[in-house]
């Protein structure tokens, strides 16, 4: 495909990004799915301390990080949609994903000290069991995330527009959508579904 | 060129404002045990279009080669559906 192929809207049948980004992307997401799946298996067998865990937390951290990390997603698709039709705006979109991303970090941080601090930790229960694993596993993603997207974003002003930039962005966008889609996932399960 | 931009954009933003309506809906929702089942089955319904949303616009995948939207989409499902009913078996 050509790079004015790429430009007009995507046909079907038409990849965004690298076809090897894809594999990667589907092993990192069936690596959460077992994640989710064994916590659902522990909640049923586990309902109490599940009940008890999901008190402890903070849904307002909860909330503030899907905003973010929503909003990431909404930048990161202009800056693609920026890098596709030449505009400099790709830049500014691509540091506002990062400064998203640098909000998620900060607030899961917080809320990790807090939980600390109160004495839940990995051993407290199943239920902190779970809870920390399936989060600093993503948190550790969203790390990735804001320094792929600032290498890019930096690779990008520095050295322009060239006829990769069009699959380059849109793989740095499907990692940070994959991101966003698991924390999707993981959002409601934590903070909301109380039985 | 420059409709089909501003199209694109106009929809991608109308999705981002009513994903953020609906997490700070969920926010607001009340969370006495009287609601609990309401409650999960809104968490449940807004994850699951927020996923669609991601996989479809976000990603880019409605025109994506049908397998991998189909995986990712089945993906979405599958984690959503173990999340709520282990909370439904909870409630």
């Amino acid at each position: 495909m050509n790079m004015q192929q790429q430009i007009q809207q995507p046909e079907t049948g038409y990849l965004p990004g690298d076809m090897a980004l894809w594999y990667f992307l589907c092993a990192e997401l069936g690596v959460f799915a077992l994640l989710i799946a064994g916590s659902a298996l522990v909640r049923i067998s586990h309902p109490d301390l599940f009940q008890s865990g999901m008190a402890v937390l903070h849904p307002l951290a909860g909330v503030i990080n899907t905003l973010a990390l929503i909003s990431g997603s909404y930048c990161v698709a202009r800056a693609v949609i920026c890098v596709r039709h030449q505009s400099p705006l790709a830049y500014r979109f691509f540091i506002a994903t990062a400064l998203t991303g640098m909000i998620y970090i900060s607030v899961k941080l917080w809320e990790y000290q807090s939980l600390l601090s109160d004495g839940y930790s990995l051993h407290y229960d199943a239920f902190f069991t779970f809870y920390f694993l399936a989060t600093f596993f993503h948190f550790m993603h969203v790390v990735a995330g804001v320094v792929i997207v600032l290498i890019y974003a930096r690779a990008l002003k520095k050295n322009g527009r060239n006829e990769n930039s069009i699959s380059h962005s849109e793989s740095v966008a499907a990692y940070w959508h994959m991101v966003d889609l698991v924390w999707i996932v993981l959002f409601p399960a934590l903070y909301f579904m109380r039985g | 060129m420059k409709s089909g931009v501003t199209t694109a954009t106009t929809a991608l933003r109308w999705r981002w404002l009513i994903m953020c309506m609906l997490t700070l809906t969920l926010a607001l929702f009340p969370h006495e045990a009287l609601f609990a089942l309401p409650l999960i089955v809104f968490s449940a319904a807004a994850a699951l279009l927020k996923g669609i949303w991601i996989i479809n616009d976000f990603m880019e995948l409605k025109h994506a080669p049908p397998m991998l939207r189909r995986m990712l989409m089945l993906w979405l499902l599958l984690t959503t559906s173990a999340v709520t009913t282990a909370a439904l078996w909870q409630s």
